[in-house]
């Protein structure tokens, strides 16, 4: 049986043999068969969290970004310079129930503009 | 003549004496028996009878006195009575004033609690009423915020276009600046 090894050290490990050029699709195979293997299958999700602040730290930035329609290319050059990233990676999501507006998740941040949240707010704001 | 007619009525009148029956011996006998009877009676009787009489004379007296000195103490009594009961009219007279005053006073006592009782119960529903207003405009309140909060959603889902979805999304990104 394979020695446990951190999320934060498994998430370092991926992020380098991935910009060093390996494919992609082969290190995150070997990353499943690792949680599998060690039974850590439940942390899949705080391993992804992991893998993409370690890339954020590395200069490669995935946005989760949730529109009602789909963005434009002017919209998309804004989330970029807002991210600030030399290499934004969106991960678009439409929604209509958001109404309009835009919610951007980044690693460790998150903003939400959508009318939604707004009205949202609004019927929250109840006395 | 006149010797004669004396002599003759001198005899005559020691006949008349004779023949009434009277003894100079026997009457001078029966005035000493009369003498010391009397004696007797001085010596022996009278005395008794002055005694008892001098007696029923004190008891009598001491009988008045004794009524006087009654007659005095009812009196006296009467006075008394009299005093008592004026004073007794007076103290009547001052229960009667005191209950009349504690009476007044209870009665005030009872309008005043009943007046504050009543400002109370006003002011209790003065109360009631104000909180009821105020439920009611925050129940108001958070109907209106749903309902401008559907009504938006639904105006807004049907009007936003892509064109008005992008300039929402550039104010979104420029506020996450």
């Amino acid at each position: 049986m394979p020695a446990r090894l951190s999320r934060r050290k498994l998430a370092g490990y991926a992020v380098a043999k991935i910009l060093s050029g390996s494919p992609k699709k082969a290190v995150i195979q070997e990353l499943a068969a690792y949680l599998v293997d060690t039974g850590r299958t439940r942390e899949t999700e705080l391993v992804v969290r992991d893998l993409e602040e370690a890339l954020a730290a590395r200069g490669v930035v995935i946005a989760n970004v949730v529109t009602a329609h789909p963005l434009t290319a002017s919209a998309k050059a804004e989330v970029e310079k807002l991210a600030g990233a030399k290499d934004l990676q969106l991960r678009e999501t439409v929604d209509p129930e958001v109404l309009g507006g835009i919610r951007i998740e980044l690693p460790g941040q998150r903003f939400d503009g959508t009318i939604r949240r707004k009205l949202n707010a609004l019927k929250a704001n109840k006395v | 003549m006149v010797t004669q007619f004396a002599s003759a009525q001198t005899e005559e009148k020691a006949d008349i004496l004779t023949s009434l029956g009277i003894d100079w011996t026997l009457l001078g006998l029966q005035l000493v028996a009369f003498l010391i009877l009397v004696w007797l009676l001085g010596k022996f009787v009278y005395p008794v009878f002055l005694k008892i009489v001098d007696e029923r004379q004190a008891k009598v007296e001491e009988g008045v006195k004794a009524a006087e000195n009654a007659e005095k103490k009812a009196g006296e009594a009467q006075a008394k009575i009299e005093e008592s009961l004026k004073t007794a009219r007076s103290e009547a007279a001052d229960i009667v004033s005191t209950a009349k005053a504690e009476a007044t006073r209870m009665i005030e006592k009872a309008e005043t609690d009943a007046k504050k009782r009543s400002d109370r119960i006003v002011a209790e529903a003065h109360e009631s009423l104000e909180k009821d207003v105020i439920a009611a405009r925050k129940a108001l309140h958070n109907e209106t915020l749903n309902l401008v909060a559907q009504a938006t959603e639904k105006v807004v889902g049907k009007t936003v276009s892509s064109k008005v979805d992008e300039s929402l999304i550039s104010a979104a990104v420029k506020e996450a600046k």
